[in-house]
C-alpha cells in the first residue's frame, strides 16, 4: 500500500467527517468550523492531485475568507441573550433525494470507463496564466469575473447602508 | 489577435456608463444617467449587429458571431434600452436609480457575452454575470424586510441550480477533455452513460435557473417588490439564457435521453402553467403562469434541437454536419419566440409597475387595454407577435416528428388564451366603472405629460407586439 | 499513486449529495449557504480530479477550477451581504424605528 493511498483515506474521512459535522452540529459557529475542517481536508486532496496552487486558493478563499465572512455575519446577526444555535431539523424528502442522487452518481461512476493513468505533467500555475491570455473571450470572461466582484461590493454596500431613498 | 477584440465593442460600450452611474449616481440627475445608459445600449446594439461583418472569424474560437447570435445580442440591447427608458421617467421604486442602472448594465453585459458564447467556461461566467445582478435588483428596495428574505430564498435556490449545472459541466469537461461546444460534440459519444448524465445535469440545472427567473413574477415567490425589477429579470437575463441554451443544445449535445427528458418536462410545465392560468385572475399571477407555459414551449423547442437520430441504439450519437444544418432554422425559431415573449413580458411588468405604489399612474382605461393586448400576446392569441412566435416554434417541433406535442401545445394555447382574455375583459369591465370616479385624479398625469420616456417605451413595446406578428408573417412565410 | 480517479469522483459525489441534503432540508440561510459551499467544494474536487487524469485538449478547461472557485465564493458573499442587511433592517423595524436607518446604525 502506498503512502498516498493512506493519505487519501485519511483526507477523505476528514472531508466526509467535516460534511457530517456541518449537517449535524446544532451550533452555527461549530458548523462553520466543521466546514473549515472539510475544506482544509479537500485542499489536502488537491495536493495529492498535484494542484498546489488551487489547494492554496481553497485554503485562502474558502478556509479563510469565507469562514471569516460567515463568522462575522453570525456575530452581526446574533441578538443579545439568544443562543447561537438552532433546533435540529431534518427532512425525509431531502434525505431520499440526496441518497438517490448519490446512488445514481456512484453507480454511473463505477460503471464508467475512466482513464486511470495520471497525465504526464501536472497542470502548473504557468499553464493557468497562459490559458488566461490564450483567447480574447477568456480574457473577457476573467473581466466578467472581476465585474462580479464589483457587483458583490455594490450589493454589500447597498444592503448594509442606511440611505434615505431619493 | 487584435481582431478578436473587436467583437467586444458592444460589451465595452455598455461598460462606459457603469462607473458614472455608480460614482455620480447621487450627484447627477437620475434621468441623465438613464439616458446615458440608454445611448450606450443603442451603441452596443448597433455594434453587436455589425460585429459579425467586422470580425475575422478565425480569431473567434470561444464565441460565435453568426447572424443568430448577432440578432440575439441586438435584441438584448433593445430590451435593456426599453427598460432604461422607463426608469428614466419613473425612477426605480422608492430608491435612487443610479445603482439600479449600473446593475442593469452589468446584467445586460453578461447577457451579451452569454448569447455569443460557444465555450462552457465563458458561458458559465457570463451566466453568473447576467443572473446575479438580477437578484440584487430584485432586492433593490432595501427597506422591505420580507422582500429581502424572499430574495435570499430565491437566490440560494438559484445558486443550488447553478451548482447542479456546474457539476454536470464538470463531467462534460472531464470525460471529453473539452469545454468548447465543438469539442464536446466530437467526444461526447465516447463518454458513455456518465457523460450523458453530466449533460442532463447541466441542462437541468440551467433550465431550473431559468424557471426560477420567471417564477419571480409571482407574488408567491416572496419577491413581491416592485414590478419594475421583476420585468427586467423576466426579460434581459431570461432571454439571454434561452438563447444560450438553444446554442448549447444545438451545437454540443447529442444525447437521446436528454430529448426524452425535455419532452416530458415540456408537457409537465405546460400542464402546471395552464393550471395556474385557469385558477388566477390577477395580472401578476397570470404573468407567472404564462411564464411557466413559456418554459414548457421553450423545452419543447429545445428538445427538437438535440441532434439525435431516432433509430440509433446508443444514447449519444456523433453530430453530423447535415444535422446542424437541419437544426439551425429551429434555433432561429426558438430565439424569435423567446424574444416575442420577453418583450411582451417586459412591457406588461412595466405597465403593472406604473399602476402600483405611489406617484402618478397611467390612465386606467388605456392601461387596461394595453395590458389586455400584452396578456393576449403572451397567451398566443392571433394575430399578435406572441402567436407568430409560437407558430414558428410549433412548426419546428412538428418538423421533428412530435405531432402529439404540437397538439398539446395548441390545446394549451387555446385554453389559456380563453382564460386570459376572460380575466382581462372582466378586469377591464370593473375598471370602466371605477374610471368614472377616479378619472380626474389619474388620467394623463404622468411626469412630462404624454411624451415622457416611459410612455414612449411602453407604446413602442405594445406596437411591436401588435405589428410584430404581421412583420413575422411577411418576412418568414 | 494507486488511487484512481474513481475514488476521487465517488468522494465528490458523496460530498455533493450531502450538500444537496443540507441545501434542501435546512431553513436557516447561513446553514443553506454552508451546504452550497460544500457542494461547490465537491464540484471543484471533481474538476481538479479530471484535470489531473485527462489531458485537456483546450486551453479554456484549465481555467474552469479557478473560475468555479471564485464564483462559489461570490455566491457566498452575496448571500452573506443579504443576510446581514435583512437582519439589520428587521432589527431596526423591531426597535420601532420603522423608517430608514438613522445615525444610530452607522
Amino acid at each position: 500500500m502506498y503512502a498516498s493511498d493512506l493519505a487519501f483515506a485519511v483526507l477523505a474521512l476528514a472531508a466526509l467527517g467535516g460534511a457530517a459535522g456541518v449537517l449535524l452540529s446544532r451550533s452555527t459557529v461549530h458548523a462553520v468550523l466543521w466546514s473549515l475542517e472539510s475544506s482544509v481536508a479537500v485542499a489536502g486532496l488537491y495536493v495529492l492531485l498535484s494542484a498546489e496552487f488551487l489547494a492554496l486558493a481553497v485554503v485562502i478563499l474558502w478556509g479563510g475568507a469565507a469562514s471569516l465572512a460567515l463568522l462575522v455575519t453570525i456575530a452581526v446577526t446574533a441578538r443579545h441573550g439568544e443562543p447561537v444555535s438552532r433546533p435540529r431539523e431534518g427532512s425525509l424528502r431531502a434525505a431520499v433525494l440526496a441518497v438517490a442522487f448519490a446512488a445514481l452518481m456512484l453507480a454511473r461512476i463505477a460503471g464508467a470507463d475512466l482513464a486511470t493513468a495520471e497525465t504526464a505533467v501536472a497542470p502548473r500555475m504557468r499553464d493557468l496564466g497562459e490559458a488566461l491570455f490564450a483567447e480574447p473571450a477568456l480574457m473577457a470572461a476573467s473581466g466578467a469575473l472581476s465585474l462580479m466582484l464589483l457587483l458583490v461590493m455594490i450589493a454589500g454596500v447597498w444592503w448594509s447602508r442606511g440611505g434615505d431613498g431619493r | 489577435m487584435m481582431g478578436g477584440f473587436t467583437q467586444f465593442v458592444p460589451e465595452a460600450a455598455l461598460l462606459v456608463p457603469v462607473p458614472v452611474a455608480l460614482l455620480l449616481g447621487s450627484r447627477l440627475r437620475e434621468r441623465w444617467i438613464a439616458w446615458l445608459a440608454m445611448i450606450s445600449c443603442g451603441v452596443a446594439g448597433v455594434s453587436a449587429w455589425y460585429a459579425p461583418t467586422m470580425l475575422d472569424q478565425a480569431s473567434a474560437v470561444t464565441t460565435t458571431l453568426d447572424t443568430t447570435a448577432g440578432a440575439a445580442r441586438l435584441a438584448i440591447c433593445v430590451l435593456a434600452a426599453l427598460w432604461l427608458a422607463w426608469v428614466a421617467a419613473r425612477g426605480a421604486g422608492a430608491e435612487r436609480s443610479g445603482e439600479a442602472v449600473g446593475l442593469a448594465l452589468l446584467s445586460t453585459l453578461g447577457g451579451l457575452l452569454l448569447a455569443s458564447a460557444t465555450d462552457l467556461v465563458v458561458a458559465f461566467v457570463a451566466m453568473e454575470l447576467t443572473v446575479l445582478p438580477a437578484y440584487v435588483l430584485l432586492g433593490y428596495s432595501r427597506h422591505d424586510v420580507p422582500v429581502l428574505k424572499g430574495v435570499l430564498k430565491q437566490m440560494t435556490r438559484s445558486a443550488l441550480a447553478s451548482m447542479i449545472a456546474l457539476y454536470g459541466i464538470s463531467f462534460l469537461y472531464g470525460l471529453t477533455g473539452a469545454t468548447s461546444f465543438e469539442g464536446i460534440a466530437t467526444s461526447l459519444p465516447e463518454a458513455g452513460p456518465l457523460g450523458a448524465t453530466g449533460a442532463i445535469l447541466a441542462v437541468g440545472g440551467l433550465l431550473a435557473r431559468l424557471t426560477l427567473l420567471y417564477r419571480c413574477a409571482s407574488a408567491r415567490s416572496g419577491v413581491a417588490g416592485s414590478s419594475v425589477f421583476t420585468a427586467f429579470v423576466a426579460s434581459v437575463p431570461a432571454f439571454s439564457m434561452s438563447v444560450f441554451l438553444a446554442q448549447f443544445l444545438s451545437q454540443a449535445l447529442t444525447v437521446r435521453s436528454l430529448q426524452t427528458i425535455l419532452v416530458a418536462g415540456a408537457v409537465f410545465c405546460l400542464a402546471v402553467g395552464l393550471y395556474v392560468i385557469v385558477r388566477e385572475q390577477e395580472p401578476r399571477e397570470l404573468l407567472a403562469g404564462a411564464g411557466t407555459v413559456h418554459i414548457g414551449f421553450l423545452m419543447a423547442g429545445l428538445a427538437v434541437l438535440v441532434a439525435a437520430s431516432p433509430g440509433s441504439s446508443i444514447d449519444a450519437v456523433p453530430v453530423q454536419v447535415s444535422q446542424l444544418a437541419v437544426v439551425a432554422p429551429r434555433v432561429d425559431a426558438l430565439v424569435i419566440y423567446a424574444f416575442t415573449y420577453s418583450i411582451a413580458a417586459l412591457a406588461l411588468g412595466l405597465l403593472l409597475a406604473g399602476t402600483e405604489g405611489e406617484g402618478p399612474r397611467y390612465g386606467r382605461r388605456l392601461a387596461m387595454r394595453a395590458a389586455a393586448v400584452l396578456l393576449a400576446s403572451l397567451a398566443g392569441v392571433p394575430p399578435l407577435a406572441g402567436f407568430a412566435g409560437r407558430w414558428l416554434l410549433l412548426r419546428s417541433v412538428h418538423e421533428a416528428g412530435f405531432g402529439w406535442l404540437v397538439a398539446t401545445g395548441v390545446a394549451v394555447s387555446i385554453v389559456s388564451a380563453w382564460y386570459v382574455v376572460r380575466a382581462a375583459l372582466s378586469r377591464a369591465g370593473s375598471a370602466e366603472a371605477q374610471a368614472t370616479a377616479e378619472e380626474e385624479r389619474i388620467t394623463g398625469s404622468g411626469p412630462g405629460g404624454w411624451l415622457s420616456e416611459d410612455r414612449l417605451s411602453l407604446s413602442l413595446a405594445v406596437s411591436a407586439v401588435l405589428v410584430g406578428g404581421a412583420v413575422l408573417w411577411v418576412f418568414w412565410f | 499513486m494507486s488511487v484512481g480517479p474513481g475514488a476521487f469522483l465517488a468522494l465528490a459525489a458523496v460530498l455533493f449529495a450531502a450538500g444537496l441534503y443540507g441545501a434542501v432540508a435546512r431553513r436557516g440561510p447561513l446553514a443553506v449557504l454552508m451546504s452550497l459551499q460544500m457542494m461547490a467544494i465537491a464540484v471543484n474536487l471533481n474538476i481538479v480530479t479530471f484535470t489531473r487524469f485527462v489531458t485537456p485538449a483546450e486551453q479554456a478547461g484549465k481555467l474552469l477550477p479557478v473560475f468555479s472557485l471564485t464564483v462559489a465564493v461570490l455566491h457566498l458573499g452575496l448571500g452573506v451581504a443579504l443576510v446581514s442587511g435583512a437582519s439589520r433592517r428587521a432589527r431596526s423595524v423591531q426597535r420601532g424605528s420603522a423608517g430608514p436607518a438613522g445615525a444610530g446604525e452607522r
